[in-house]
């Protein structure tokens, strides 16, 4: 199962382009660029001018902007909660445990 | 174990191993700039196989330092030498020898 608006969360956040929508810090909101590295509580992202930034998950929006060659043919972008995605990066996935399978 | 259960823990470890290799690419990719970038990658990548015990893939075995959790370059990181039937692979940050044998 490759990336996907459906597991986006569980999976790695490394490497997407991402957007910050919305934050609780007004002057986060608007940042757009790459994602470098992750922690527990935030995001690093690098701005286009090989700038980092360091966004916190809890109280932001993020749209993240999926690669063209995953899952989904054309490209897709999907809105999500920073507070999905509180968690260290190792433990995402395991939060999958949590869903209701079929 | 349920069928579900069973279920959910497939999915959780066909993530995990989609995760490591992709966090690898990540590391090959960003070595030549921000080389301390893909040993941060290396280690999230360990740490993920750890957790969903998830071997690493053969290939993927000998770029990695299990000492220091360093990306291993041979050439710039790591140093590769034969001996006594033995492959050696030197990390040169903290030096921890990995010797594999061969025919």
């Amino acid at each position: 199962m490759d990336i996907s608006p459906q597991n986006l969360i569980y999976h790695e956040l490394i490497g997407l382009m991402v957007e910050v929508v919305d934050s609780t810090n007004q002057y986060l909101a608007g940042i757009n660029g790459k994602v470098v590295d992750e922690t527990r509580n935030i995001l690093v992202i690098e701005v286009e001018d090989m700038y980092e930034k360091q966004v916190p998950k809890k109280g932001s929006t993020f749209v993240f902007h999926l690669p063209v060659g995953s899952g989904c043919s054309p490209a897709t972008s999907v809105e999500v909660g920073g507070t999905l995605l509180l968690s260290q990066p190792e433990n995402r996935t395991k939060n999958i445990r949590k869903l209701r399978m079929r | 174990m349920s069928k579900s259960r069973k279920k959910q823990k497939n999915l959780m470890k066909d993530l995990a191993k989609q995760r490591i290799e992709r966090l690898f690419k990540l590391a090959e990719a960003s070595y030549s700039v921000h080389p301390h970038r893909s040993d941060r990658y290396v280690t999230l990548a360990r740490r993920i196989g750890m957790r969903y015990r998830i071997r690493l893939p053969a290939s993927l075995r000998r770029r990695v330092c299990r000492s220091c959790n360093s990306y291993l370059v041979p050439g710039s990181s790591s140093k590769v030498r034969l001996k006594k039937g033995t492959v050696c692979i030197i990390c040169l940050s903290c030096g921890r020898k990995m010797c594999i044998p061969y025919k």
